[in-house]
Formats: structure tokens, sequence, C-alpha cells
């Protein structure tokens, strides 16, 4: 309890300064919640863990809890009612313990506006589902606890003696994409579905009964074939694809970019500043020097085998959003929709008239371009989303106990097994056991491309306008050099200030090596787990290592 | 005359009273007003000469950002289909008055009164639900239009209507066909009304027909309501963009894109939020809206 107490009066010490507080925060809960042995190896006292054994956690049982959680999946969609079941199973579990489950759509902004008011008010709900770029901002803004302390604690629910973080499926390397966006280089969510196993390429739903008329007898497996099915497709008189204006201009670009030539950018540089984290950067710092022209040949690549595709999406596509885009497929309009997992049971429950399958993203051969890699990337350290802790309850700590406890309930394999069945997501943890229909989006053993080296098309990726210019190329005469270059000057605008940003000494990487030195100096002085040392210490390195490639490559440029 | 005094003494403080009484009750207003209607309005203009994403980037960075937005294409294509909006927008308010005074014209009151109810029925439907039923409409595979086409065997004439650059504006402006605006309309009713009668009987005496007394009678009488009209369908247009966001997120491409929604699609429409430059796009559009609104107000000279 001393040590709590200590740890307290630091945090409080520094309380002004905001980020060094947030790591300070985090040692602070790593005490609390070990039950103040401050040795994360050591198992809580209660935790039934200890014993080896899944259990019931370990929450104070005297005082009453309200919860609430906040997510986006609403209570018609697959993931929404195994996310309720969860919860009701955990209130049995916990009779003192009540769960709100709220639910705010997505659309026009609506979930962020609603947090952003939310956090400022300090209303926002005890945890939510928040994908990666609002995870960024909302930790950059101090509003969400860091939980590298807690992923280092055993998980109550867990069989094994293994640290909560490593129960995930790909471990601690599985969270490093999240850790390296926000300014603290900290874990800020704890994945519940969709796992590190999935397949990071959306699969195809197709409609049996077209393929059978149109006299497609053999599914896709390459890109080469699932043309020739589109052409069968038409020739039978069906739109091949229902495509949309917006998340599948995304998709598409993505998945079919990153099967082409790894380790095209990442070899225009050092072999040291190859990692996954300075992958984005590597990639603004390509277009600042020039390294990467606007006439790329393996983006080019890219827009091209777009284009050809899209001659085989329904009509008016672009004018179409991902609902309408479904309902085309659902309604036998069109022969497939590109979707994921979360889309299976609203078809299993709602295509009437005709049997649906799942086609594999096919992968690009050689006879379709020379730049294909014929390797999908890898799957693994692809958590887009998760949940994450509001800050605030940093200040209950009894209330974060029971939202952590909460979190490992979910997270442990026998919840992610009645989850994975009901929702038909891959699990987040290792060692579960999948239903046949969550296969198909699973990563196979085609997924062998590195993160580091995946192909990410910077001059797509780095358009603020991306999805508009890709539609103009596809829907009127504007060729693949015009195309590129109208991505170019926007990229390389936007590549300018990421690189302003990263040097810039209040904001910017210089700040963040200050406040990543200060705490690990103050964790060590502390002496906070051995774990949360190291990754502190890791995440400072890798800000060291992308401070020196600003400075050597971007640095000159922007004198 | 000491009691006059006293007397008056009284009134001065009891008016005194008045008035701070009066203040104290305008003050919360002009609170609420300068902390919800002005701070955010500053704010904005102050963010725009900064670098700003709402959270760790905040620099100062003077005119950079006008100077990226005049080098920027995408915004001068948003400037050129806003114009276009704004012309057709212009025009379309000749259905309103025209409407109107047609309305007004009606001896039987009655039937003025069912019109009139008529008129307004359209203003209790949410606006977004009258642009997502046209945007169903519009869909080239199971919308309204190219089904109704497909049964009068008029296949040749399907279009992909949202999905066609080359349409998607023109689909824009017919949505809200016949084009009378409620609000407008009642505007313009309240106007003639308080038109004095003998106007009407002087121009029957002069013998003016119906289309003499629209020209130079009902639209000169008008003019205050057309400018205040006016007024709002310009500012609306430059800066709104809810049509566009709702309808066609400013597509196919950049076809339907215009400033208000490229401000908006900056600051929250991405993942690098540019709250800056998007403030530097706003400050623009609210000194185009002005400056166009006081030419507008200036060149029509309404009958007093």
């Amino acid at each position: 309890m001393n040590r709590l107490r200590h740890t307290k009066k630091i945090v409080q010490k520094h309380k002004s300064r905001g980020m060094r507080t947030a790591l300070a925060a985090a040692v602070l809960m790593t005490a609390a919640l070990s039950g103040c042995s401050g040795n994360a190896e050591e198992p809580a006292p209660s935790s039934p863990a200890a014993g080896g054994q899944a259990g019931e956690g370990s929450i104070p049982a005297d005082k009453s809890f309200k919860i609430k959680v906040m997510s986006w999946q609403g209570p018609q969609e697959q993931y929404g009612p195994a996310y309720n079941a969860a919860f009701d199973e955990y209130m049995k579990l916990h009779p003192n313990v009540k769960i709100e489950h709220l639910y705010q759509p997505l659309a026009n902004n609506g979930y962020d506006k609603l947090l952003d008011t939310q956090f400022v008010s300090h209303e926002a709900p005890d945890a939510m589902q928040l994908n990666k770029y609002s995870m960024r901002k909302y930790a950059d803004q101090d509003y969400l606890a860091l939980l590298d302390g807690p992923m280092q604690q055993l998980s109550a629910y867990n069989d094994s003696a293994a640290r909560w973080v490593d129960t995930f499926a790909g471990g601690e390397k599985g969270f490093t994409t999240l850790k390296s966006f926000n300014k603290y280089g900290a874990i800020t969510s704890i994945p519940v579905d969709g796992g590190p196993g999935a397949n990071p390429v959306q699969p195809f739903y197709y409609n049996k009964d077209m393929f059978d008329k149109a006299g497609i007898a053999e599914l896709p497996e390459t890109w080469a074939e699932l043309i020739e099915a589109c052409r069968k497709l038409e020739a039978a008189g069906f739109d091949a694809l229902a495509a949309d204006g917006n998340r599948f201009m995304q998709w598409i670009t993505t998945y079919v970019g990153n099967q082409l030539e790894p380790g095209h950018v990442p070899g225009l540089f050092e072999e040291k500043y190859r990692i996954p984290e300075l992958k984005g950067d590597m990639d603004a710092i390509a277009l600042l020097t020039g390294k990467y022209k606007a006439d790329n040949p393996v983006e080019a690549a890219e827009l091209a085998i777009i284009k050809d595709f899209s001659q085989y999406w329904q009509d008016g596509w672009a004018a179409v959003n991902e609902d309408q885009a479904k309902q085309a497929f659902l309604l036998g309009k069109t022969a497939m929709y590109m979707s994921g997992n979360w889309d299976y049971s609203y078809f299993e429950q709602n295509v009437k008239g005709f049997a649906f399958g799942i086609i594999p993203f096919p992968v690009i051969t050689k006879e379709t371009t020379p730049f294909a890699s014929e390797m999908l990337p890898v799957a693994g350290d692809q958590q887009s989303y998760g949940w994450s802790v509001n800050k605030d309850l940093e200040n209950d700590p009894d209330k974060l106990k029971v939202v952590i406890d909460l979190f490992q309930f979910l997270t442990g394999k026998e919840t992610q097994k009645k989850m994975s069945d009901a929702g038909v997501f891959v699990p987040v943890v290792s060692g579960v056991s999948t239903p046949d229909k969550v296969k198909p989006f699973i990563a196979t053993a085609n997924n062998k491309i590195p993160t580091v080296d995946i192909f990410s098309g910077p001059l797509f990726a780095l358009a603020n306008d991306n999805k508009a210019i890709l539609q103009v190329y596809l829907t009127t005469d504007e060729d693949t050099a015009g195309t590129m270059e109208r991505l170019h000057q926007q990229a390389a605008t936007n590549a300018r200030k990421k690189a302003s940003d990263a040097l810039d000494a209040e904001g910017g990487v210089p700040n963040q090596i200050e406040i990543l030195q200060q705490s690990l100096d103050k964790q060590k002085a502390d002496n906070a787990p051995a774990a949360v040392v190291q990754s502190t210490t890791d995440s400072l390195n890798v800000a060291k290592l992308k401070l020196e490639l600003y400075k050597q490559y971007a640095e000159p440029l922007l004198k | 005359m000491a009691v006059q005094s006293a007397a008056r003494g009284q009134r001065k403080k009891t008016g005194r009273i008045g008035r701070a009484a009066g203040y104290g009750f305008v003050l919360p207003a002009v609170l609420f007003t300068v902390l919800f209607e002005y701070y955010p309005m500053l704010d904005g203009i102050f963010h725009s000469f900064y670098r700003w994403n709402g959270s760790t980037v905040e620099k100062f960075v003077g005119l950079d950002n006008f100077a990226e937005i005049f080098r920027d294409g995408v915004f001068w294509t948003s400037v050129k289909n806003m114009l276009f909006f704004l012309f057709f927008q212009i025009v379309l308010m000749i259905p309103t008055i025209a409407a109107c005074i047609v309305l007004f014209r009606i001896k039987n009151s009655k039937m003025q009164y069912v019109y009139r109810i008529l008129l307004c029925v359209p203003m209790i439907i949410p606006g977004i639900v009258t642009m997502l039923l046209w945007q169903f409409m519009y869909n080239p595979q199971y919308g309204f239009l190219n089904q109704l086409l497909d049964v009068l065997g008029l296949q040749q004439l399907q279009q992909l209507w949202l999905g066609d650059p080359a349409l998607a504006k023109w689909c824009l402006i017919f949505i809200g066909f016949p084009w009378i605006g409620t609000i407008a309309a009642l505007i313009y009713l309240a106007g003639l009304q308080n038109v004095d009668g003998s106007v009407w009987d002087a121009a029957a005496i002069d013998g003016a027909g119906p289309v003499k007394k629209a020209l130079f009678i009902e639209l000169p009488l008008l003019k205050g309501q057309f400018k205040l009209n006016l007024v709002t369908v310009l500012a609306g247009t430059v800066t709104g963009y809810g049509l566009q966001l709702v309808v066609t997120n400013g597509g196919p491409g950049f076809a339907t894109l215009v400033p208000g929604l490229y401000m908006y699609q900056r600051a929250f429409g991405s993942g690098t939020s540019d709250y800056g430059y998007a403030s530097a796009v706003g400050l623009i559009l609210f000194v185009i809206a002005l400056a166009i609104s006081a030419i507008s107000i200036k060149y029509i000279r309404s009958e007093e």
C-alpha cells in the first residue's frame, strides 16, 4: 500500500505535465491492479489464475458497480448480440456489477462527435470501442488510460500463467502498430474481436446461383481467374461486383497494392530503419526526397489493375455507399460483394432466393503484373480497433479494476470461444478453436509478406482526396499518369507537413523522446515492473530512430 | 416642491432599476450568444493561421494555409461547383414567387387555406429524409426513376444519375422539384398580405391584366422579401453542404464537391485532421458569402 501511496504522490507532483503524468499513471495502474505487489510477474493474491485455472476474477465484492461501455455494434448486428451475451454472463458471475452497453452508430462521424463532447465534459463511457485513428486522437489528448501496466498482469480468466498481453495471438508484438500510433508509445486498447490471426485481406461473398448460371465451375484463386470469372458473369448478363465509392475504394487499392513488390519503399533506406513502426515515415520521406516519384511503376501497375477490374462493377457504383452496395448483393443484383466476417450472420439471416459462399481474395500472379509477389500480407499486428478505457477511471481504482477484469473476462479463452461462435470472428487470444464459418476469414499460408515490407502505395495513402481522385480515374478518361500526378501533388504536400510536424521541437518527436526518457527515469526510480520499463525503453528507441531518420533525410530539405 | 423633487428622485431610481433589470434579462442571451456564436467563429479565424490537428500539433503558420488553398486545385473545383449551384438556386427562387402570386390571387378563401397548408406540409418532413428518398430514387439498379423508365419501355433513357459525373450536379439541382420553398413562400405571402388593397383596386381601374399586375405591382412590392430570401439562399449555398454530404459526399470524383463540404472533409473526413486548413477555408467562405450578400443588398433596392 505504501508503494501505491508513493507512486500517487509522484504522479500528483507532476500533474501539470500531462504526458509525464499519463505514463506515470500507467505505473500506478500496474501497482494498483497487481494488488500493490509492484511485481508484475507475481499474480494478484485473489486471482484464480495463480492456481492456473480460469475463474471469476478479483474485483471488490462488497461494492456495486455500474459500468458503461459504448460500441458501434448494433443490437441487430452479429457482434452486438455476442457482446451482450458475454456481458450478461459477466453480470451473472458478478451480481454486483451492472453493465450498460450503449450503441452509437459510426455514420457521419456520429461516434467520434459524441465522444469528443463526452470526453471534454468527463461524461464519456468507462470503456469504448475505437479505431486506431480515434485511439491516437484521444490518447494524445490524454483521455485514454494507458494499458501497458494492466497488460503485464496475469489474466484471471486464463488457464496459463502467462501475462495478459501474452495471451493475445501474436503476444506483445501484436500491439506494435498500435503502440506506434500514439505519442506515448503505449498500448491504449484491448482487442476483443477480430484477432491478429484474421486475414488482413477481406474476401468476396458470392452468389452461388449466378456463378452456376455463368458456368463458373472452379472458384477463382488468382487475380487472372477472378477477371475471367467476371467476364463470364458479365456475359451471362450479371453485374459481377457490388462496389461503392468509399470503403471499397480504400480496400481494393490496399489489397491489390499490398501484394506488389514487397520492400519497395523500405529498400530505399538503410537496414536499421526497416521496422514496422517507421513504415509510414519511410513512405513520407521517400516522397519528400524524391526517392519515390509521381510516376512510380509499382503504383502505376496497381492503378492499372484496379481500372481493369472496375469495368465489372455495377453501374453507378461511384455514387453508392457500402450499405447500398450490400443491398445490391442481397437483392441478387450483383454476383459478388467484398466484406468481412461481420456481415456473415446478416447474409445468413437475410439472403433469400439464392445460396451464398465466400471466395478468399485472389493472389495476384506474374501473369497479371511483373510486380506481383504472389503472396498476401502477413496476419498479425493488424489491430485496427479495440476497446479503450476512460482515463477518468484512474480516479476510481476499484472501478478501474472491474473494467479491466471485465475485459480479461471477454478475452478469456472460454468467452472468446463463445463470442467467436456467435459473432463469427477470429478470436484475439491464442489456443481458441474457431467454427468452420470463420475459417475463410483466417490467414493462410499465402499470408507471408512481412508488415514492414508491405507496399502501401504512398501516393494514394498520403493524398487527402485519394478516393475522389481514384473515382475520377475510374469513371472518366483521365489517364494513369495524370491521376498519379494529382495524387502526388497532395501526397507531397502532406509528406512535407508530416516531416515538419515530426521535427517540431514542441509537438514532434524530440518532445516525445524527452517525455519517454523522463518517464523511463521515473519508472526506474520507482522500481516499476521490468516489462513496463522494457516497453518504455522500446518505445524510446523507436522514437530516437525515427528522429534520426527525419534528421538524416527530411531536415536538410525543410531548411 | 420637495414632494415633486422626491417623486422625480423616485422615478429616476425606478428608471435605473428598470434599466438594470432590463440589462440583467438580456445579459444571459448576450453571454450565450458571445459564447456559442461568436467565440467559435473567432476561434475559427484564429486557427486559420495555424497548422492545427486538434490535439498535438498547433503551430502558427501565418498565411501558409491561405497560400495552400489558392494553389489547391480541388478547392477551385469546389468553388466552380458552388457557383453552378448558386446560379441555379437563384433561378429556382422564381417558382416560389410565382406560386405565391398565384396563391394570393385565389379568391376562394377556403381553397387558399388548403393550398397554404399544402405548401407548409413539406416543412414538417425532415430535410434529410427528403434527400435520402431522392438518393434512393436515383439508384441505377433499383431506384424509382430507372424502374419507371423500364416499366414505360424507355430503357434507352435509363441513366446512372448520381453515378454519372456529368449528370450528378443536375440531379442535385432537380432534388426539391418543384422548388417551392416553404419558409420563403410564407415570407412572400406575408408580404403580399401587407399590401394595401387600394393598390389592386387602382390596378383594376387601370385595366392591368394578370401578367402586368405581377410584373409591375407584385414583384416590385416583394423586393424586400426577395432580398431577405436571396441573402438566405446566397449564404446557404456558399457555405452549405448538407445536400452534397448526404446524397453524393461530393462525388463521383469531385463532381458535386462544394467548398463547405471540402472544409468538412479536411477537418473530419480523413485520418489526419487538418483543422487549421479547414478553418482557413471557412474564413474564405465567410468573406465570399458576406461580399456577395452585401453586393446583392446594395443593388436590389426594395420599394418602401
